[in-house]
């Protein structure tokens, strides 16, 4: 009765560059998925007609002299998008945002709106601000209204421009706007997008 | 010697005269499970109805292609059992038709070997020692017989049986001869349903049937715990119908009924395969019992030997040789129960018909035989075994000396006596007693030769572990002298039935485990002997010839019988060897260790499946809040991970013993928990990886609740099948590189199938119409890539853990 097979498992031990090297593989095919993800992010974040489906999913709006997307993140129940005008610089820049409140704590939301609106609305240093009532979707709201500069990159020379800044917070959702406007006839142009602006929701 | 012949018995034209009046003995023999029972066990079983139901609710929901994967493919690995058990029993049938014990019947005063089937009512059926009896009758003429009622009764006293007394089919005739009228046939039997033989009452699991059963069980509960949280989750989340229904799939899917599957074909492939070999399997787990067999129990006669009995010479005391040739040709001549010892006297002493008075027929338990005649020279004469008949006949030291010479030369010995008195014989069973006194008249030496290659057989039996015990009703020195010349070593301990029978059960159960060589046994002490070893844990197989070796195999966890034995040994036999076969035991074993390993290996890819897809569950579950698969994927990873792999396992497995447990599941937890642990969270990577992407992708407008899960379960479904097909190589390492959890097999045939499915998996994800069927997203080529590389990388780590043993420290207990 010839035993065809050993039933013993030799002991082979784990060289420690072995396990270096199956760190350092685990370690790559992370580095390669994250880059992955980010890369899908950023190539997401900057399609100007994704941006612009986000917001118009948000708000129909329009900006004077035609709209163009610049970034747009669609992720989960997180929907941020920016619009600007096709000039260059940009003369109007409609920043719109739609977060669930419990899943996003203020300091958290401000920072990420703070920092996407600073990349593409440009920095926008406040002179004076007030608050108005104005009506967006039937229902009057109450609007901050900003007068300062925007400054666009460190060498360039700060324009004066006015931002609207609209909060509307309805069932657990909070809906962020902000236009900024600039050059001349900035009001004009911040009231007339502002005017154009309708809502995708029952506020 | 025929005087018990008397009756002439039906003639053929009344027996086909009564066949057609319907009083024939048509019952159906089954020699193994009928078609109703394949179809049942392996269509409509728990887990397939399950199935069935599912697949009746997704047609009505309109998922056409749902129910056809779960009625096509899940039911085609149990048609392709069903055929291939079906194909296996008309085998064994075959075999068994050819092999199945006749019957002897007087027609026309002529004595007939018939089928069972051709009995019919009013037959005149002849019984001799060791047959079974098929139908129910009353005894007529001057038989007797002792008959074993336990099968029906539970009685184990032997029930003597003369004319008018009732016999009952599924019952055995040990002792005697007598003829019996049939007086109910076919269905109308007391015990019909034994005519398949005693057998049906054997009906013994093997351990790892039990465990096989056990882990089916646990997982239908933790399959019932998830359907209650599957129907649950319908009114607690925004599930739809289809969806509740899709993932009460996957949980049926946990459930391995492929492994009883796996198991029925192992077996009945083994059962065909040993056919090749001269064995006839008649218990399906015979093959697979026999290699958990640990303590091997031998008859000496027609087991060990080859019962071809031959007188070798008698030695005469007080008479002179002829005179007790005379006698003995006599005693043989006239006896109503003769067997192999009465035959070799009978081949060399011719004697004479003569008138008895009476007859005692030789029993194992008594180990003696005795006749009265009461014509001249009158007296009883007694033939048996001398250390019994030496109690009431006293013998001469020189004879005593020469018996046991002849013992220890392994040669059987007898002592034939005498006493004038004509009334100490009584026939009542119970008052069966030797005479007071006794007149020796000779020793008559017998010789038994060993089978051929009986001592191979035994010394690769030593060599595998198992333990052997020869049990014997011959003198213990006889039985130790043939037990040393088949290759036993020197210093074997032997104990006889005399000194067991004053022993009390803690010393009985010692003398059991310690010696080797049982001598002068009885048919009770031989059961209780294979009882007592069953009790100390061991798994005892028992081989037989005779009918004193019945209630042994009863007893026994695997009853083995030669095919010259008596129709009641075969009938409760698991095994039949034959042609006599002994030498393909080692073979049968063999093949019994080569199922096992096959099941181990299937059982392996099970619970590495089961519990991966289970913890996936409940893992997704908490960190996505989503359930991992479809149906579909659910089934496309029990067929390229598990189903197709364990389909060749049975094949291609090796013989050997892989395991130090007696568990199976005990001895895979080193290859299985570290395997489902880490294959686990990788899967669960992927899948949340994927995950993200897929929300990246959602449609503007469209929230997290709207994700379309088709690319993460692609994912998920990919990575699992890569990994489950890169664990073959580890299961059978062909080469070092995969040696972690198993031993070197240096095969590479699961490696290159493991390939093989590599690249039909690929082909599945790449062509559209079995992506679309699958439900499956578009992976591009660096998709693949990715998850190739990713299931490599599981590979080393798992291999890492493995070989550090990183799971035996942290749990610190030794897995392997």
């Amino acid at each position: 009765m010839k035993e065809e097979s050993t039933n013993v498992t030799p002991d082979y031990p784990v060289r420690i560059w072995e396990l270096l090297l199956i760190l350092l593989g685990a370690l790559g095919l992370v580095g390669t998925a994250l880059v992955g993800v980010a890369t899908k992010t950023l190539t997401n974040v900057l399609t100007p007609a994704r941006a612009e489906a986000i917001a118009q999913s948000l708000f129909d709006y329009q900006i004077p002299g035609g709209a163009k997307g610049v970034a747009g993140l669609n992720f989960g129940a997180k929907n941020i998008a920016i619009i600007t005008s096709k000039t260059s610089p940009p003369d109007v820049t409609l920043f719109v945002s739609k977060v669930p409140v419990v899943q996003s704590p203020d300091e958290d939301r401000v920072n990420l709106d703070d920092t996407l609106q600073e990349i593409f609305q440009g920095d926008f240093i406040p002179t004076d601000s007030k608050i108005e009532n104005k009506l967006l979707c039937g229902k009057t709201i109450p609007v901050s209204v900003q007068n300062g500069k925007q400054i666009f990159d460190e060498q360039a020379t700060p324009v004066p421009a006015i931002r609207y800044l609209i909060k509307i917070t309805d069932n657990g959702v909070e809906r962020n706007v902000s236009i900024i406007t600039n050059g001349e006839n900035a009001q004009d142009k911040i009231e007339k997008v502002f005017d154009s602006l309708r809502c995708r929701f029952e506020p | 010697m025929d005087n018990y012949l008397q009756p002439q018995g039906l003639t053929e034209e009344e027996a086909i005269k009564r066949r057609a009046e319907g009083l024939g003995n048509n019952v159906f023999l089954q020699t193994s499970r009928s078609y109703r029972q394949i179809i049942n066990e392996n269509i409509f079983n728990f887990i397939n109805i399950v199935f069935f139901a599912i697949s009746a609710v997704m047609i009505l929901l309109r998922r056409y292609s749902d129910a056809f994967l779960v009625v096509v493919i899940i039911s085609s690995g149990v048609i392709i059992a069903v055929c291939q058990e079906i194909w296996a029993k008309r085998k064994l049938d075959e075999i068994a038709l050819l092999n199945r014990p006749h019957t002897t019947v007087i027609r026309e005063g002529n004595k007939r070997d018939i089928d069972p089937t051709e009995i019919v009512q009013g037959d005149i059926i002849v019984l001799a020692a060791g047959d079974q009896i098929l139908v129910d009758g009353v005894v007529v003429g001057d038989g007797r017989i002792d008959v074993d009622e336990s099968l029906l009764t539970g009685e184990s006293d032997l029930i003597s049986k003369v004319a008018q007394d009732n016999v009952y089919s599924g019952t055995i005739c040990v002792n005697g001869a007598a003829c019996f009228e049939a007086t109910k046939v076919g269905t109308e039997t007391v015990a019909y349903k034994l005519m398949t033989g005693a057998r049906a009452f054997r009906h013994v699991y093997t351990p790892l049937q039990q465990e096989i059963n056990l882990i089916i069980r646990i997982l239908l509960l933790l399959a019932c715990y998830l359907w209650i949280l599957v129907g649950i989750s319908f009114t607690s989340r925004s599930y739809t119908l289809a969806d509740i229904v899709q993932h009460a799939a996957v949980v049926a899917g946990l459930v391995p009924s492929g492994l009883l599957i796996a198991i029925t074909l192992a077996y009945g492939t083994a059962a065909v395969r040993m056919l090749g070999q001269d064995v006839l399997i008649q218990q399906a787990n015979a093959v697979e019992s026999l290699s958990h067999v640990n303590i091997l129990c031998l008859d000496k006669t027609g087991t060990l030997t080859s019962n071809q009995i031959e007188l070798q010479k008698v030695f005469p005391i007080g008479i002179s040789e002829n005179e007790l040739r005379q006698k003995l040709g006599d005693y043989v001549a006239n006896t109503t129960a003769p067997n192999r010892t009465s035959e070799a006297i009978e081949s060399s002493f011719i004697g004479n018909k003569r008138s008895t008075k009476a007859e005692i027929p030789f029993s194992s338990a008594r180990k003696w035989s005795a006749i009265t005649f009461d014509d001249e020279p009158h007296g009883t004469f007694i033939l048996g075994a001398p250390e019994i008949l030496a109690t009431v006949a006293p013998l001469p030291e020189s004879i005593n000396n020469y018996i046991q010479e002849n013992f220890e030369r392994g040669l059987r010995v007898l002592l034939f006596a005498y006493t004038e008195n004509l009334d100490v014989i009584n026939e009542e069973p119970e008052k069966i007693a030797l005479p007071s006194t006794l007149t020796p008249l000779g020793v008559i030496v017998f010789s038994d030769k060993l089978r051929a290659q009986a001592s191979e057989t035994l010394h690769s039996f030593t060599k595998a572990g198992i333990d052997l015990k020869i049990i014997s009703g011959d003198n213990p020195d006889t039985v130790a002298a043939l037990a040393k010349q088949a290759g036993l070593r020197e210093d074997i301990n032997v104990v006889s039935g005399l000194e067991l029978a004053i022993m009390d059960d803690s010393q009985f159960a010692t003398a059991a485990k310690t010696s080797t060589v049982f001598g002068r046994i009885t048919p009770e002490q031989k059961a209780r002997l294979v009882q007592t070893l069953r009790l100390q844990g061991n798994y005892v197989a028992m081989i037989g010839d005779g009918v004193n070796d019945v209630l042994s195999l009863k007893q026994a966890s695997l009853a083995i019988s030669m095919e010259s034995g008596s129709k009641a040994t075969r009938s409760v036999a698991d095994i039949i060897l034959l042609k006599d076969s002994f030498a393909a035991l080692p073979f049968a074993f063999l093949e019994g260790q080569r199922i096992r390993n096959g099941i181990r290996d299937s059982l392996a890819l099970f619970i590495v499946r089961v519990f991966c897809v289970a913890l996936l569950i409940f893992s997704t579950g908490m960190v996505a809040n989503s359930f991992p698969l479809l149906n579909k994927h659910s089934a496309l990873l029990a067929m390229f991970g598990v189903g197709l792999p364990t389909a060749v396992f049975p094949i291609w497995a090796k013989p050997g013993e892989t395991t130090k447990h007696s568990s199976m599941v005990r001895s895979l937890m080193h290859f299985t928990i570290p395997a489902t642990l880490t294959m686990t969270l990788v899967a669960l990577l992927v899948f949340l990886l994927y995950l993200v992407r897929a929300v990246l992708d959602l449609p503007p407008g469209q929230n997290i609740n709207d994700v379309d899960y088709t690319l993460p379960r692609t994912a998920l479904v990919s990575i699992l099948v890569l990994c489950h097909l890169f664990l073959l190589p580890f299961l059978k390492p062909p080469t070092r590189l995969w040696v972690a959890a198993e031993p070197l097999s240096n095969d590479w045939r699961y490696t290159i199938a493991a390939s093989i499915l590599f690249v039909v998996y690929m082909l599945v994800l790449t062509l559209p119409p079995f992506r679309r069927f699958f439900e499956l997203a578009v992976l591009s080529w660096q998709d693949c890539l990715f998850l190739v590389l990713v299931a490599f990388e599981w590979c080393f780590i798992l291999r890492a853990v493995w070989r550090s043993k990183f799971f035996n420290r942290f749990l610190g207990v030794d897995l392997s």
